[in-house]
């Protein structure tokens, strides 16, 4: 687990760095606005899709939503 | 969609993600409010196919659970600089449960289910507000869940970072769960307790960043601490042929490691979308997931979206379908929940939406089949592994 943190870390830095090598302008952005390019839950229908997952699945988490409840059954 | 105030509304494809929790469910615009109200409703319906070969106790009807899912949202504009996000879900569950596992004549492990008593409904309702400043965000959440034995308060703080001239966004969150469990009928089974507690905690860091003009990139990083009573009240273990309460750790760790991308073909009109996990805890669980959707937008505002995930994970460090032991060798922690196997599973779906003006629709249909690869005499795979089948119909309105 500790090169797991280890390596998330030095990925985490380099998109850092890259971040500053490369800008997209404000008006280059239209289509990274667009609803399907969003990262996680987006809809009702995702909602429940994660908390089924959450629900059926042991490992859990990364996509922002699942709502509490014990998950039992 | 958004209209910026202040920043680029397009950093809102770039809000960080928050791992799955209650309390945390920060992945609306990091960047700007919204600037008119939208109602969202939806029904989803969830079945689980019945396993082959399982036995049932007093009962033909083995039929597993069955989920009626009610939901409903409000976002709505608060002021200039926030926004309010109100989420209602009601679930309806009936079926029957694993419960425990037996050795069959043929020397294999069979389920055996509860019987199609589970009769139970859950409640729950979120409010998220958010503020935005010039170049960051911040979200608290407050969360409630409730089913006749359970009962969850949460709170979540989401703080979003906006770097570089908008294209990165950095986003750390926290949340906490306080989970009471009262579990059914513990006058009559001595294995269930009568009241019980848990609380769950979450640090997450993540970072999002425009590549270019039609790629995201996504990562982040999250910790998990649960404490109290994990055990399921409702499982039974069979040792030397005696049933004993499902019984694991107090504990867990986990950490959650998430890679997402965004690619938009404009040619095609049409987006990749690429998601990756991984999950490891201290329960001896690792836990690989990839899902791909492809987005492709059609003429008069229709749009179809393939989807096909694929999960797997190992088994717990105590899960085993039953114990035969010597009885002083018998360990304290030990499941046979199937959840805590070894398997892996597929699923594949189909989202077709329609905008029609201010309003949207969206059929949405997914199959998940857990793949049954169980060798004989494998010990660490369930017989108990579920197929289910989830359909959602979805309507909004944006005023």
């Amino acid at each position: 687990m500790k090169r797991l943190i280890f390596r998330s870390f030095i990925l985490m830095v380099s998109i850092a760095y890259l971040a500053s090598c490369a800008e997209v302008k404000p008006w280059q952005k239209e289509n990274l606005a667009k609803p399907e390019m969003q990262f996680g839950d987006q809809t009702l229908s995702d909602r429940i899709k994660s908390h089924t997952y959450f629900s059926k699945e042991s490992a859990h988490g990364g996509t922002g939503s699942s709502s509490g409840g014990c998950g039992c059954n | 969609m958004a209209i910026t105030k202040k920043i680029t509304p397009t950093l809102a494809a770039l809000t960080a993600s928050a791992a799955a929790m209650p309390g945390i469910s920060g992945f609306a615009s990091a960047a700007s409010p919204i600037t008119e109200p939208r109602i969202s409703i939806s029904t989803s319906s969830y079945q689980e196919q019945a396993i082959d070969g399982i036995r049932t106790t007093g009962t033909d009807n083995a039929d597993r659970y069955d989920i009626e899912v009610g939901q409903f949202q409000l976002v709505a504009p608060m002021g200039d600089n926030a926004e309010i996000d109100f989420r209602l879900a009601k679930d309806r569950m009936s079926g029957a449960s694993p419960w425990f596992v037996v050795e069959g004549a043929d020397g294999e492990p069979v389920q055996v289910m509860s019987g199609a008593t589970i009769d139970d409904e859950r409640k729950d309702a979120s409010l998220e507000y958010k503020h935005f400043n010039d170049s960051s965000a911040i979200s608290v959440i407050l969360g409630i869940s409730s089913e006749n034995d359970y009962l969850s308060h949460n709170i979540g703080v989401v703080v979003d970072q906006e770097l570089n001239n908008n294209n990165t966004t950095v986003s750390v969150g926290y949340s906490f769960s306080d989970d009471n469990i009262t579990a059914t009928d513990s006058e009559l089974f001595f294995s269930r307790p009568e009241k019980e507690n848990k609380s769950v905690q979450l640090l997450s860091l993540n970072v999002s960043h425009a590549v270019n003009k039609n790629l995201a990139f996504q990562t982040g990083l999250s910790y998990e601490v649960q404490k109290g009573f994990l055990s399921d009240p409702y499982k039974l273990v069979m040792v030397n042929n005696i049933p004993l309460a499902d019984s694991r750790p107090d504990s867990r760790y986990a950490l959650i490691y998430v890679a997402n991308l965004r690619q938009y073909f404009p040619k095609s009109t049409a987006a990749l979308k690429i998601d990756y996990r991984y999950y490891a805890d201290n329960w001896g669980i690792d836990s690989h997931t990839l899902s791909l959707i492809w987005h492709q937008n059609l003429t008069n505002n229709w749009s179809v979206a393939p989807m096909v995930r694929y999960y797997k994970q190992n088994e717990a460090d105590f899960f085993a379908n039953y114990l035969v032991t010597a009885e002083n060798q018998a360990s304290i922690h030990h499941s046979s929940d199937y959840r805590l196997s070894k398997f892996d599973a597929v699923s594949y779906g189909l989202t077709l939406t329609k905008q029609i003006g201010r309003m949207g629709i969206e059929l949405s249909a997914e199959q998940y089949e857990s793949t049954d690869s169980r060798k004989p005499g494998d010990s660490r795979t369930s017989p108990g592994l579920v197929d289910f089948s989830l359909v959602s119909l979805s309507a909004s309105y944006e005023f």
